[in-house]
């Protein structure tokens, strides 16, 4: 009675779903990068209230689960008034996560930087920015690929989560359709064949960039 | 009168309950090359950080051509530390150069020397590739230009830092044991370098162990012991007839694992 057929009719569908997690996905890795920055700097900053907000932000993100924190955006920021589309609710839910991750990653980036490498950039007349452009993002970057490639891996993962909020990404898509043609089985397995296609392609990616960039 | 290029006046330096400069007065004229030899942890890194406020001192005054760094007073007279910005400008003819020479390994040599003419000097792209590659010339790298950093050996990174300090067109450049990460075999070529500005008539303060640098060199050799300028004066009179016991001894022990002051 297994038959993978019935799926090619849904092709559109979950192609469609296929398409919606990706993006999702790419826009959250993007946001919580910045974001991840932005934290990772804070939580080094000589300023005691940056440092404390920073770590705050990054033990309540990573000490609690996607599903809740998908909850307290999409159902709870209503009753203060604030009233998400589901879709932006997601992808805020899902950036916010990542970039609590993403801070511990290039945190741990920064900390391997030999110090003096941006005393000499200051000493020669480079300016906090431009040491941080220039001189540490590169190489942290660079450093911490294998790791953020990870990161996507999870954020592609954990964006099925979002379908719990009528959004209608891959999973969504098998979900409905599975419910609507009795053939559970058959799309539960497009959508992982799919999602698998996704991350591998990342992984991929993630290799081809760092071969790229190493050098002798 | 000859205004000193730099000047410290009674410069202190704790960190947290160690004391590590005590007070030291020095003066260094334009032109002139003064060593600052001693002991580990006498505090000759740590002084000469404190004249590019790499290390922040705690009184004392720090001047150099003229205006204390690091430090000045408000409209209301107040002491204050002044803004980043400030002190760069104040140390816009100062630059270091570093015992582990600080390249940064995800550019090339030749970036490492342009990145700072373009981000900080703010020539364009083809101005700072001639620049840079005349400063490369200058220390005898401009072959490795394309070189990654760490295809290169401790003598020729060394060469590319002080071409990359050379590119700011300093009046005054400060090394810290610039030689002292090399292996033996490659302390000839930096000290070349080195001897080449001084005689084009740069202002150096070199903090090293090379003796015989300092001896053939310096116009001054300071020695620091516990935090204090022990003694000092022309390189003839201290390493010839050194009146401290504790630059005696210094001196005793340095020769009797190197051999000779006239060398190198
Ligand atoms: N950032 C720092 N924090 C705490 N203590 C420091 C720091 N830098 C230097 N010190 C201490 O200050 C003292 C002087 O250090 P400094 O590096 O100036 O000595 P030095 O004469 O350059 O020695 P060396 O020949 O080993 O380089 C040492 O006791 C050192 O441990
Ligand atoms: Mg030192």
């Amino acid at each position: 009675m297994f038959d993978m057929t019935v799926v090619l009719d849904y092709r559109g569908a979950l192609l469609h779903g296929l398409w919606m997690t990706a993006w999702i996905s790419a826009l959250a890795i993007v946001l919580g990068l910045v974001i991840g920055v932005l934290a990772a700097i804070a939580r080094v900053s000589s300023h005691r209230l940056w440092r404390a907000l920073a770590a705050v932000y990054i033990s309540a993100l990573r000490g609690t689960p996607l599903l809740v924190q998908l909850a307290v955006i999409f159902f709870m920021l209503p009753l203060i008034g604030v009233q998400l589309p589901a879709l932006l609710a997601a992808i805020i839910a899902l950036a916010l996560n990542s970039g609590a991750s993403q801070a511990e990653i290039l945190r741990g980036g920064f900390a391997t930087l030999p110090p003096g490498q941006t005393e000499a950039a200051w000493d020669i007349g480079y300016t906090r920015w431009q040491v941080l452009r220039y001189v540490q993002l590169p190489q942290v970057l660079r450093a911490t690929i294998p790791a953020l490639v990870n990161e996507t891996i999870d954020i592609i993962k954990n964006s099925s989560l979002v379908s719990t909020i009528a959004v209608t990404e891959l999973m969504r898509v098998a979900h409905t359709y599975s419910s609507t043609t009795y053939r559970p089985i058959e799309f539960f397995l497009a959508a992982g064949l799919l999602y698998l296609l996704l991350t591998l392609t990342v992984s991929q990616a993630g290799r081809y960039l760092e071969r790229r960039l190493r050098h002798a | 009168m000859n205004n000193p290029i730099i000047k410290l006046i009674d410069v202190t330096k704790r960190f947290a309950d160690n004391l590590v400069l005590k007070g030291i007065s020095l003066e260094v004229n334009a032109g002139e090359v003064v060593c600052i030899i001693g002991g580990s942890g006498s505090g000759k890194s740590t002084l000469l950080r404190c004249i590019d406020f790499l290390e922040h001192y705690d009184s004392g005054e720090v001047l150099v051509q003229g205006r204390m760094i690091g430090y000045g007073a408000d409209p209301h007279g107040n002491f204050i530390r002044l803004p980043e910005r400030v002190v760069q400008q104040d140390l816009a003819n100062v630059v270091m150069v570093f015992q582990q020479f600080n390249l940064w390994p995800h550019k090339t040599v030749l970036e490492n020397v342009m990145a700072p003419l373009r981000l900080v000097a703010g020539m364009d792209r083809a101005q700072a590739r001639d620049k840079a590659l005349a400063v490369l010339g200058k220390v005898g790298m401009a072959h490795k230009a394309d070189a990654y950093p760490a295809t290169l050996s401790g003598g020729q990174q060394q060469r590319v830092a002080i071409a990359r300090a050379l590119g700011r067109e300093p009046k005054i450049m400060l090394f810290d044991e610039p030689t002292s990460a090399l292996d033996p075999e490659l302390v000839g070529e930096v000290l070349k370098v080195m001897r080449a500005l001084a005689d084009e008539g740069m202002t150096m303060v070199v903090v090293t162990h090379e003796m015989g640098f300092a001896a053939q060199v310096a116009d001054k050799v300071v020695f620091l012991a516990n935090g204090l300028i022990e003694e000092q004066g022309p390189p003839s009179a201290l390493f010839g007839a050194p009146q401290s016991p504790l630059l005696q001894s210094f001196l005793a022990t340095w020769t009797e694992r190197n051999g000779g002051v006239t060398g190198a």
